[in-house]
């Protein structure tokens, strides 16, 4: 059986664990709610963007543009967004399963991978793929340049033909809880030209009713559409990472109640044992005196 | 004068929500100034200085390349980044600019990266401009 200061030991180092846990918590949580604001302060632009992109793509009767559309299918280049660091649940596992799973269920296709964060960059490195960039997304908060600079490099491999299709693969924010894994197509961009949603309506009418456009029309999308690519991988690069806050705060959480009922438990045990050895002692006395009464 | 509303909107954030009297933009084909009740516009901008007037006197903000969309009582620019001229770091944009200037000159104006550094040193040329005013 194990001693009384075996016990205490173990208790001590999983309260220190459980210290460890609970500041991790804390700190999710406030880069949870800075990541969120992100997103937030995203909003506006990337709607916007959109509303234009949709409204014109389906009014530019020479919609021609490459990015379009290519007519050609065969390679792909599949971008990864994990996290650089792990400790947060089954965040980065789901996506690296999913990643795998596009591979395996598109055997017709040559899939490049293109790898955002560490903890992709050291799954693939054991791995057989082929690779064509991997970088870690660094301490700093998301900013649009990193995007951009993303963004670029894709649309260069798009445009010279290494890929013929690009594919995003990023956790999407749900809330703290729920992260949603997506596969999210973005080269050739797909512009949404149902009648549905009510802004792109307004924005119908307002290029009926006489819009002038600056140089033109065409040049207007040309110059959209890189943008349009840009603001999708920023989308999913602030998302990945509220998710990541999010999943390592609920991980940290359970772990740190997971720490609270273990000490609990070996408490009871330390306790018992201690109970017992002054049991013991009390019999060995009493034991004693009765020997000498005797 | 007459006030219309003019909105600065970046990725990052919203930069600019003002009533103002004129703004003065960078237009891919020439700096343009539009007042209220102008006709509907979506221009290109490229990187450059926009100049408002609001009640409290003149802003100055240095932007990168987007769009102007502009409606009779309201204009919108979409940029890639906006800086109140207040924001600006003099010296760091100067520093920026011969950075940039320098990248520019070792590369011939065919290289494929050519627009992007010409495109960056627009917009440090905007930055220290901000910054002077």
């Amino acid at each position: 059986m194990a001693t009384l200061s075996d016990i205490k030991r173990r208790i001590s180092s999983v309260k220190n664990t459980q210290q460890i846990t609970k500041a991790m918590k804390m700190v999710s949580a406030a880069k949870l709610r800075r990541a969120q604001e992100g997103i937030e302060a995203a909003r506006p632009y990337a709607s916007k963007i959109k509303e234009l992109m949709d409204g014109l793509s389906k009014h530019t009767k020479s919609a021609t543009h490459p990015l379009l559309s290519k007519g050609k299918r065969g390679k792909v280049e599949l971008i990864v967004v994990t996290s650089d660091r792990g400790l947060c649940g089954g965040f980065n596992t789901n996506i690296l399963r999913a990643a795998e799973k596009f591979i395996r269920e598109n055997p017709d296709l040559e899939v490049s991978i293109n790898i955002l964060g560490r903890r992709a960059v050291d799954y693939f490195k054991r791995r057989e793929y082929p690779v064509i960039a991997k970088q870690a997304l660094g301490n700093k908060r998301p900013d649009y340049g990193f995007a951009e600079d993303v963004a670029d490099k894709v649309i260069e491999r798009y445009l010279d033909d290494s890929s013929d299709e690009t594919y995003i693969i990023y956790g999407e924010f749900v809330s703290a809880m729920t992260q949603n894994t997506v596969v999210q197509k973005i080269l050739p961009v797909v512009a949404d030209t149902s009648e549905g949603s009510k802004e792109s309506q307004d924005l119908d009418n307002k290029i009926e009713h006489g819009f002038t456009f600056e140089p033109s029309e065409e040049e207007v999308l040309a110059s959209l559409l890189p943008k349009y690519v840009i603001v999708q991988i920023f989308r999913a690069i602030l998302d990945s990472s509220a998710s990541e806050h999010g999943a390592r705060m609920t991980a940290m959480e359970s772990a740190s109640r997971n720490a609270s009922d273990m000490i609990a438990k070996l408490t009871l045990i330390y306790n018992r044992a201690r109970q017992a050895a002054i049991t013991k002692e009390l019999m060995e006395i009493i034991g004693g005196a009765e020997a000498l009464k005797g | 004068m007459a006030k219309f509303n003019l909105e600065i909107v970046t990725p990052q954030r919203i930069a600019l929500n003002e009533e103002v009297e004129i703004v003065t933009a960078p237009g891919a084909d020439g700096e343009f100034g539009v007042l209220r009740d102008h006709t509907l516009v979506i221009s290109v901008l490229k990187p450059g200085v926009v100049t408002c007037e609001t009640s409290s006197g003149t802003l100055t903000l240095a932007v990168g390349s987007g769009y102007a969309e502009v409606y009779p009582e309201k204009t919108m620019l979409l940029v890639d980044s906006a800086e109140l001229s207040t924001e600006i770091d003099s010296e760091e944009a100067a520093s920026t600019l011969r950075e940039a200037e320098e990248k520019l000159s070792g590369v011939s104006d065919d290289a494929h990266d050519y627009k992007k550094l010409l495109i960056s040193k627009e917009h440090a040329e905007a930055r220290v401009e901000a910054a002077g005013n």
